[in-house]
């Protein structure tokens, strides 16, 4: 029986005894009123007692009720980093420093973790204070669903001197572009910039990056494993921004993307709040999921229930997508490019005329002096003359950084140039790069599969691939960098009459081809490991590595641009079925490779001479050329011509020939 | 008059107090000093990496500077000596970014900017006479530069 109804039968117990005793012609004296109503009154009370627990545990049970609806709010989960991404992905928060929850099960329970945050706010905790500076964001949206709790930090002078320093306009997504010779930033980076009306340089802004915590000791083959698996923690930092253009345009030459993103005033503010919660948080950084672009996206997530970028990535995260994801959340309202120092020189380079560039190159020959140089180059107007200098001092400067024995001599020959530009006045004598038509975000998306017809030596095949990353020589070369192949996790099935296999894996396949000019010498490289055929046994797949340096360069500029690249090529296969069970080969590369946006054509000859191991001395041809059916699909012919001479003299040969339908997503 | 703070960045790690006359920023960078190529790979190797000391506050690198009371606006000898070989390129063509940003920091008004650019350039010789040129000496240059131009004079502080 529940207590209100025990109440009312307690009552008219009580009630009913009364009248009774009043039915008698006595009034009943105090005491036997008492006497025979003390069981109920003692019941009475205990049901008074009662009522008003179970009253109170039933607003309780009112408040928990709502407690626990807010604390499964997406909001509130978003606010705890609640976010599952990758393989092996638990509902818990992605935080993983145990300082961010307040409650001991907070990492878990999200409910726990509301509790603990309003106990710790509310002014019934000593430290309330300290916890409402620590937890300003929290703060913000608890006060916003909860009448009782108002919001209030006036009281905290650094948060308050903090937001005041970086200000709050806007919020640009910062998104440098791949740089294939370092490996953590292949696939590019991104970053936030907190743009700030007072400031109208925006070198001035400040910008939010969360990279890995790396330890500067470990080796590049440690720093890449543990940066795969969760062995560093990332953190956030905040930095002038003209520390990363710093690096990105002028240290690595690498173009920026500006993305001014669509974001209300409150919204921001609510971002640069849980900026500072998180401020002081780890996340194990996870180069595939959890990486920076990844938690820049939880960041904004946190911020707005607007904003649900991050949910948009299940399984892996390239920076790419996620602006793309941005993009078509319809949150990027502007874009622009921001050419590196590289990127600017070569279209320097094409405002000048040969004589410019003598005199640009005579200008940073330390065997001759800056005067004599000009008073060998009389015929040049002041502009010219200025622009040879400009390039001049950007070569000399690279050469500096190249070759330390003469670097302090370069240095000196730069400041000789630089005086002599500024002799000559005069300020804008180049034209300012343009943007590319196409945009880093506008290319071909970042996951392949294919279909494919075709007929090798095992006879007619049909195909299938898929390709979890990223892009190579022939794939839709808009956004893309050109000369330069990234490729994770490339497998191709064939099916014959009469079997299906993998025909082939590729884990890792990179190449970069930069293009040597007058003004830099760079070096190219492409390594490849992975599972693969050799005609000597094509129905068994080998592990192989293949790898080795060359020289790139572009022919033909300003018609029909085609890049030549030569290499020396090693590789090795290991099985247990050939000769000595490994194989080691070594020999030229060359290929000749040309991109457009309307399609690309590559053809690449290899020969790899028997080193060590076992003895197959093989030849590979392969053509293949490409069209480009819109931004995600492509039609591709690939021919590919297997020599090998075999121990015994015998040389065995095939060609392998197919159709492709290559779709992006 | 812009200014960065310098003395309240939020560290992570431990601030080890520098006491310097004219502030942190000043008389350690020398114009074209920067790293060598093996360094630049190991840089760019760990671009996506952060050191532990990289803090929350303002300005990384001058924890526990004090302010300087220098000529020009307090900041200004940080940003000189974090981008003196920008600072130098651009001066020489009296245009640029990084040349545009140090005028703002300095405090100058939009319609003033070309003229301190451009009086950049006119002074180069005397901002940058060799290949050790610190950014100490720089920041004096500038202020000195700028006393004696009559539409500059006036962002020198007081």
């Amino acid at each position: 029986m529940d207590p209100r109804s025990a109440l009312a039968s307690i009552g008219r117990k009580f009630s009913l005894s009364l009248a009774l005793l009043s039915a008698s012609d006595r009034p009943p004296p105090l005491f036997s009123v008492l006497i025979y109503n003390l069981p109920q009154m003692i019941r009475f009370l205990f049901c008074i007692c009662v009522l008003s627990t179970s009253l109170i545990t039933l607003t309780h049970a009112a408040e928990s009720t709502d407690l626990q609806k807010l604390a499964s709010l997406k909001q509130w989960r978003h606010l705890l980093h609640y976010h599952q991404v990758g393989l092996f992905a638990f509902d818990e928060s992605q935080a993983d420093d145990p300082d961010f929850f307040l409650a001991e099960t907070g990492k878990t329970d999200p409910l726990a973790e509301l509790q603990a945050s309003l106990k710790a706010l509310s002014k019934t905790n000593p430290d309330y204070l300290d916890r409402r500076c620590q937890f300003p964001a929290r703060y913000h949206w608890l006060s916003t669903h909860i009448k009782t709790l108002n919001f209030d930090i006036a009281h905290c002078s650094e948060l308050n001197q903090w937001l005041e320093e970086i200000g709050g306009d806007g919020l640009t997504l910062i998104f440098p572009a791949a740089y294939l010779n370092s490996p953590s930033s292949m696939f590019g980076h991104t970053l936030m910039r907190v743009d700030s009306d007072k400031n109208t340089n925006p070198l001035l802004n400040y910008s939010i990056n969360y990279a890995a915590n790396a330890d500067p000791a470990d080796n590049e083959l440690v720093f890449s494993y543990k940066g795969l698996t969760g062995g560093y923690p990332g953190i956030f930092s905040v930095l002038p921004y003209y520390q990363k253009v710093k690096e990105y345009s002028y240290l690595e030459s690498r173009d920026v993307w500006e993305y001014e993103l669509d974001i209300k005033k409150d919204e921001l503010e609510q971002f640069l709040r849980h900026v500072w919660e998180i401020k002081n948080t780890h996340f194990y950084y996870y180069f595939f999921t959890e990486n920076c672009s990844y938690h820049l996206l939880t960041l904004l997530d946190a911020a707005s229930p607007r904003f649900n970028a991050s949910e948009a990535f299940t399984s892996d995260v390239i920076p790419a997508d996620t602006v793309r994801v941005l993009n078509e959340q319809g949150l990027i309202q502007r874009a622009l490019f921001r050419p590196s120092m590289r990127t600017n020189m070569e279209y320097q380079l094409e405002q000048v005329n040969d004589r410019q560039k003598h005199y640009a190159l005579a200008l940073s020959d330390l065997e001759i002096s800056v005067e004599s140089v000009n008073q060998t180059f009389t015929e040049m107007s002041p502009e010219q003359r200025a622009q040879g200098a400009e390039l001049a001092a950007s070569y000399v400067h690279y050469l500096a950084r190249k070759n330390e024995t003469l670097s302090r001599a370069y240095n000196r020959r730069a400041i000789k140039i630089l005086s002599y530009r500024s002799s000559l006045g005069l300020q804008e004598v180049f034209d300012k790069t343009p943007a590319p038509e196409i945009r880093d975000d506008e290319g071909h998306r970042s996951h392949r599969v294919a279909l494919s017809a075709g007929e090798d030596i095992a006879g007619t095949y049909m195909a299938a691939n898929l390709r979890m990353a990223y892009h190579d020589f022939l794939d839709p070369i808009g956004g893309y960098l050109k000369g330069a192949q990234l490729e994770m996790f490339n497998l191709w099935f064939r099916a014959y009459s009469d079997s299906v296999t993998l025909f082939q894996a590729r884990f890792i396949d990179i190449a970069s081809f930069t293009p040597r000019n007058d003004f830099s010498a760079p070096t190219s490289w492409f390594v490849s490991t992975g599972l693969e055929r050799h005609i000597s046994q094509y129905d068994e797949l080998m592990p192989y590595l293949r790898a080795g340096p060359g020289l790139s360069y572009l022919w033909f500029e300003d018609s029909f641009p085609i890049q030549f690249t030569t290499l020396l090529s090693t590789q090795a296969y290991l099985d247990s079925d050939i000769s000595k069970g490994y194989y080691l080969g070594s020999g030229p590369r060359i290929s000749l490779l040309s991109q457009h946006l309307f399609g690309n054509i590559n053809i690449d000859w290899t020969k790899h001479y028997d080193v060590s191991g076992a003895k197959f001395e093989s030849e590979l041809i392969s053509i293949g050329a490409s069209i480009s059916l819109g931004r995600n699909w492509q039609i591709r012919a690939d021919m590919d011509y297997q020599e090998s001479l075999t121990a015994n003299q015998k040389t065995l040969y095939q060609t392998d020939s197919s159709i492709s339908l290559m779709y992006y997503f | 008059m812009k200014k960065l703070v310098l003395g309240a960045a939020i560290a992570l790690a431990p601030i080890v107090a520098m006491a310097h006359p004219a502030g942190c920023g000043l008389g350690t960078a020398v114009v074209f000093k920067s790293p060598g190529s093996w360094v630049e790979h190991v840089l760019a190797a760990t671009t996506n990496a952060t050191s532990g000391n990289q803090t929350f506050g303002m300005t990384s690198g001058t924890l526990g500077c004090e302010a300087a009371g220098g000529p020009l606006a307090s900041g200004v000898d940080y940003f000189i000596d974090q981008n003196i070989d920008q600072i130098a390129l651009e001066s020489s063509q009296g245009q640029g970014e990084t040349l545009d940003a140090l005028a703002e920091l300095i405090g100058v008004a939009d319609q003033d900017k070309s003229a301190f650019m451009v009086s950049m350039q006119s002074n180069f010789d005397s901002l940058f006479p060799n290949e050790e040129t610190s950014s100490s000496q720089v920041y004096f240059t500038i202020a000195d530069i700028m006393s004696h131009n009559a539409r500059l004079s006036k962002y020198l502080a007081s």
